[in-house]
C-alpha cells in the first residue's frame, strides 16, 4: 500500500518539477539529469519494497574479497 | 562554479567540524575494544598517517589552484578517463552521505526515538541538508561558525560534570597491549575520520588563503583531541564498560547525575549530535551535488539537491541493523576508501608529472 | 509563479509538519506506568523469576502535600520463564505502557544473587530506556513483603532507597555512592569483587495505607543491613556492617569516615573523619608484595565523654588512639577478606598489570595475590572540636560503670 503512495508521489513530483523546470527554462541537460537522478533513487527504493534491496555495501564488500583474494 | 569565499578560519572550523564532530561519538568505543587501556595512541599514530597520506592530495592541488577534485580529473585524465573517475568519485561522495546519514538514524533509533522509522529521520534530515546546500557553502561555513562553539560548550560541560566518575585505576594495564598486532585492527580509524577529509578538497578552491595550514591543523587538532576524547572515556566509563556499548559518549551522559534533579541530560547530547552530523552532511552532501554540478557544467545546484534526497535515503537503508553498519567500517571501510583518497590521487599526480615532463621536453625542444 | 511557489511552500510545511516525528514516539503521560522500583527473584530449582514492579500512583503523589492519604505507589507481581516472556507477561496485566526511564532502584533477592546476575545484567543494559546509574540492593527477606510494604516519611520506596544510599554515604561512610548496576557491571571482568548494600525488612510488612496513620515508624521498614559480597555477577558472601566503613575506607571511596573508641581506660570519645585521602601503591619489600596504603584525614570530634578538659596532649591522644585503632581494625578486616580470598581492592588484577623482573618471580607463583601484606599507615589532624571545648564535669559522667 505503501509503496503504491510512493510512486503515485514520486511520479507526481517529478512531473511537476519537470513541469517547473521547463518553465524556468533550464537545460535540458540539466533535466535529463535530474530525472536520471530520480529515476536511480526510484530504482532503489522499489527494490527496497519489492524485497531485493540494491545495497552498495554489500556490492563494495565482494568487490573487496574479490580483489583481496588475488 | 559558485564563486563563493570563505576564510581560512571558516574553513578551519568546517574541516575540525567536519573530522571531530561525528567521531567523537561513533568512533570512540571502537579504539577502545581494540587497544584497550592503550587507546588514546591510536588516535596519534593513526592521525599521523592520515596526514602524511593527505599531503598526496594536498600536493595534487597545489598543481591545479582553483580547481576542484572533479576538475582535476577532467583536466589530468581527458574526457573520457578523467569522467569515469569523476563520476566515481561523485558516487562515493553519494555513498558517503548516505553511510553518515545512517549513522544519523541509527543513533536515534536505538537511542531515542525506537518507535519511529529510521527513514522519517533520514528524509527529514536530508531536507534540512538540501536547502543548505542549496544556498551554497558560504551559508554552510557561516551557519557551522555559528554552532560549533555552541557544540564545544555543551562538550566541555559534559567533561567537566562527569569527571566525576573519574577513576585513575581504570587505566591499570595500560603500556601492555602490543601496539604492532592491534595495527591492522586499527586501520579503520585511519579512514574515519582522517582519510575521510578528503572530501574537504571539494572545497579547496573556495578558500581564500592558508589552506594546507588550516587542513593540516585541524587534523592534528582531530587527532589530539580525540585521543583525550578516548582518554576521559576510559577514565569515566572503564574499558569493560566502553567495549559493551554501542554509544559509550551517550552512556556517559546518560548516566550523569548532579544531585537529584539534574539527570537525564541524553536529549540535549543527542542535539549536539544532530548539529556535527548537520556540519558532516553538509559538506558530504555539497561535494556530491557540486561534483555533479561541475561535471556536467550545471549553473544551479537545487535541483540536482533536491533529486539526490531519494537516492540518498534510498541507499542509506542498505544497512539492515547497526552491527552491519559498524563491521562494514571496521573491516572494509580502509579499502574502499584507500581507493578514493590514496590510490586515484596519486594516480593523478602520476599523471600530472608525466604530462609536465612531456611539456618540458617539447619546450626543450623547440 | 508566484501562486505555485506559496503552495508549494505551504505543501512541504505540511509534508513537514506530518513528519514530525515525535509522532511515532509520542506517550501521553497518562498511558505511562511509571515504574519506581523494580524487585528480581529467581527460583533455584525451576529458575523461575518473579519480578515485582512498583507503579506510581500519579495522582497520589500529586496530592501528597494536601493531604489526604493515598496509595503512593502499588505494586505488579510478574513470574515468568526468561527475561524477554517478562516483558510480554507484564503487558497481560498491566493497564498501562510500562515507563522503565524513571527506576530510582533496584532490589534483588539473596537466592538469586547468588546464582548470578549475569542475564539481568545483560538483559538491562540493553534496553535503549535504562540507566544503568540506579543503586542495585539485595535483600535477604523475602521478596513479596519488601516490595509489598509502605514506607513512611518518603512515600516513594525507590526514592527512600536512593535517599539511604546517598544519606549514609554522607554521614556514616559505611556506603559509597558506587553501588550502581553500572559499578557491577564494570567488574563482570574483572577480578576486583563488588560490594552492594544488603537491605533488611524490620518486623513484618505493612501493605495498607493504614500505616501512614501509625506513629511507630520502625515497624514494616526497610533497613540497611550490612554488604553483599559479588564476584563478577554472583554473590558469594556478606560483610557485617560494622565492616563496611572499613571497606569503603580502605578502597578510597569514602566521604567520611566514624570511628568510635575508648581514650583513658574507659572515657567514651566519638570522632568524624572528613574526607580522607587515601594513597595506595603496589610495591616489592624485600621480596614479599606489599601494599602500601597511607591514609591522611581530618577529624572533628563529635562526642568527647571524658572527665577532664580538652587540652592539647589530650588531644594528641585521641588522634594517636585514633590512628592506631583505624590501623589495627583495617589490618584486621584486610586479613580476613584475603583469608576468605576475597579481592576486594582489585590486587590480583593491578599485580597482573605490574612489569619488572621482580614481579615476574612473583605473578608466575599461583594465588601470588593472597601473600599480598598490607602495610598501612594513618595521620590524621583534629580541626574540629565542636561547640565546646571542655566537657562538662558531673558526678556521673552518663557511664554506666560509675
Amino acid at each position: 500500500m505503501i509503496m503504491v503512495w510512493i510512486i503515485l508521489f514520486i511520479t507526481v513530483a517529478l512531473a511537476l518539477s519537470i513541469f517547473v523546470m521547463v518553465k524556468q527554462k533550464r537545460s535540458v541537460k540539466e533535466i535529463g539529469l535530474v530525472v536520471t537522478i530520480v529515476s536511480l533513487g526510484f530504482a532503489d527504493w522499489i527494490s527496497i519494497f519489492l524485497e531485493r534491496k540494491f545495497n552498495p555495501n554489500q556490492l563494495i564488500v565482494n568487490l573487496i574479497d574479490w580483489v583481496v583474494s588475488f | 562554479m559558485e564563486t563563493a569565499r570563505i576564510s581560512p578560519w571558516q574553513f578551519f572550523i568546517l574541516a575540525l567540524g567536519y573530522l571531530l564532530g561525528t567521531s567523537f561519538f561513533f568512533r570512540l568505543g571502537g579504539i577502545i575494544s581494540i587497544s584497550r587501556q592503550d587507546a588514546w595512541m591510536t588516535p596519534l599514530w593513526t592521525g599521523a598517517v592520515g596526514i602524511l597520506l593527505s599531503l598526496i592530495w594536498i600536493k595534487l592541488t597545489t598543481y591545479y589552484p582553483g580547481n576542484s577534485i572533479i576538475q582535476i580529473c577532467v583536466q589530468v585524465a581527458g574526457k573520457g578517463i578523467g569522467g569515469l573517475i569523476a563520476l566515481l568519485y561523485i558516487g562515493y561522495f553519494v555513498h558517503l552521505s548516505a553511510l553518515i546519514t545512517r549513522n544519523l538514524g541509527d543513533f536515534m533509533k536505538i537511542n531515542l526515538m525506537p518507535r519511529t522509522p529510521i527513514t522519517v529521520f533520514h528524509v527529514m534530515f536530508l531536507l534540512i541538508i538540501c536547502y543548505a546546500v542549496t544556498k551554497g557553502v558560504e551559508t554552510i561555513s557561516r551557519s557551522t561558525e555559528f554552532l560549533f562553539p555552541i557544540v564545544t560548550v555543551a562538550f566541555l560541560f559534559i567533561f567537566f560534570i562527569a569527571l566525576s566518575e573519574w577513576n585513575w585505576d581504570r587505566f591499570q594495564g595500560m603500556f601492555q597491549t602490543n601496539i604492532w598486532s592491534t595495527l591492522h585492527k586499527n586501520r579503520s580509524v585511519i579512514a574515519f575520520p582522517f582519510l575521510e577529509s578528503f572530501a574537504l578538497v571539494m572545497l579547496f578552491p573556495y578558500v581564500k588563503s592558508k589552506i594546507k595550514r588550516s587542513f593540516i591543523l585541524a587534523n592534528i587538532i582531530t587527532a589530539l583531541f580525540l585521543s583525550v576524547g578516548v582518554f576521559f572515556t576510559i577514565g569515566v566509563l572503564g574499558v569493560t564498560r566502553a567495549t559493551h556499548e554501542t554509544y559509550s559518549l551517550f552512556v556517559i551522559v546518560q548516566e550523569i547525575h548532579l544531585g537529584t534533579f539534574f539527570e537525564h541530560m541524553e536529549s540535549t547530547i543527542a542535539l549536539i549530535l544532530l548539529i556535527v552530523i548537520f556540519i558532516k552532511l553538509s559538506i558530504a552532501y555539497y561535494c556530491a551535488v557540486a561534483g555533479l554540478c561541475q561535471l556536467f557544467h550545471v549553473n544551479n545546484r537545487s535541483w540536482l539537491a533536491i533529486s539526490l534526497i531519494l537516492l540518498v535515503s534510498g541507499l542509506s537503508l542498505g544497512f539492515n541493523n547497526i552491527l552491519e553498519n559498524m563491521t562494514f567500517n571496521r573491516q572494509y571501510y580502509f579499502e574502499y576508501i584507500f581507493l578514493f583518497a590514496v590510490l586515484l590521487p596519486l594516480l593523478l599526480l602520476c599523471l600530472t608529472w608525466i604530462k609536465q615532463g612531456k611539456e618540458k621536453r617539447k619546450a626543450v625542444g623547440f | 509563479m508566484k501562486e505555485l511557489k506559496k503552495l508549494f511552500k505551504l505543501m512541504m510545511t505540511g509534508v513537514c509538519l506530518c513528519c514530525m516525528t515525535g509522532c511515532w514516539d509520542k506517550i501521553e503521560i497518562n498511558q505511562l506506568a511509571i515504574g519506581e522500583l523494580v524487585g528480581v527473584d529467581q527460583d533455584q530449582e525451576t529458575g523461575k523469576k518473579t519480578v515485582y514492579y512498583q507503579i506510581v500512583n500519579p495522582s497520589a503523589v500529586a496530592t501528597q502535600k494536601g493531604g489526604g492519604i493515598k496509595a503512593p505507589v502499588y505494586t505488579y507481581c510478574v513470574q515468568a520463564n526468561s527475561m524477554s516472556e517478562l516483558g510480554a507477561k507484564t503487558a497481560n496485566l498491566l493497564p498501562r505502557q510500562l515507563f522503565p526511564d524513571h527506576y530510582q532502584s533496584e532490589i534483588v533477592t539473596e537466592r538469586y544473587a547468588k546464582q548470578g546476575l549475569n542475564s539481568l545484567i545483560n538483559f538491562f543494559e540493553k534496553q535503549h530506556s535504562r540507566r544503568s546509574s540506579l543503586y542495585l540492593f539485595v535483600t535477604d527477606s523475602p521478596l513479596s513483603e519488601v516490595m509489598l510494604t509502605y514506607l513512611p516519611l518518603e512515600r516513594l520506596p525507590g526514592r527512600s532507597l536512593r535517599s539511604i544510599v546517598e544519606i549514609q554515604s554522607r554521614a556514616t561512610g559505611r556506603l559509597s555512592k558506587k553501588v550502581r548496576i553500572k559499578d557491577l557491571a564494570e567488574n563482570m571482568e574483572s577480578s576486583m569483587l563488588t560490594v552492594l548494600p544488603m537491605l533488611r525488612l524490620n518486623g513484618s510488612p505493612s501493605p495498607t495505607t493504614d500505616r501512614y496513620e501509625q506513629i511507630a515508624a520502625n515497624e514494616g521498614n526497610l533497613i540497611f543491613s550490612g554488604g553483599a559480597v559479588f564476584k563478577h555477577d554472583r554473590m558469594i558472601g556478606k560483610l557485617p556492617l560494622d565492616q563496611m566503613g572499613y571497606y569503603t575506607l580502605l578502597k578510597g571511596d569514602s566521604e567520611v569516615f566514624m570511628e568510635s573508641m575508648m581514650v583513658q581506660g574507659d572515657r567514651r570519645v566519638d570522632v568524624q573523619a572528613f574526607k580522607p585521602k587515601i594513597q595506595k601503591q603496589l610495591e616489592i619489600v624485600s621480596g614479599e608484595p606489599v601494599w602500601n596504603v597511607n591514609i591522611s584525614t581530618r577529624l572533628s570530634i563529635l562526642n568527647n565523654e571524658q572527665t577532664k578538659g580538652l587540652t592539647l596532649e589530650n588531644l594528641n591522644v585521641i588522634k594517636e588512639r585514633f590512628n592506631q585503632q583505624v590501623l589495627r581494625k583495617a589490618t584486621t578486616f584486610y586479613q580476613e577478606s584475603i583469608r576468605k580470598e576475597w579481592d576486594l581492592f582489585g590486587l590480583e588484577e593491578k599485580m597482573m598489570y605490574k612489569g619488572g623482573e621482580d614481579w615476574k618471580i612473583i605473578q608466575n607463583k599461583k594465588n601470588a595475590w593472597l601473600k599480598i601484606k598490607l602495610q598501612l599507615s594513618v595521620t590524621s589532624e583534629i580541626h574540629d572540636v565542636g561547640q565546646t571545648i571542655n566537657p562538662y564535669m558531673g558526678d556521673n559522667d552518663g557511664n554506666s560503670k560509675n
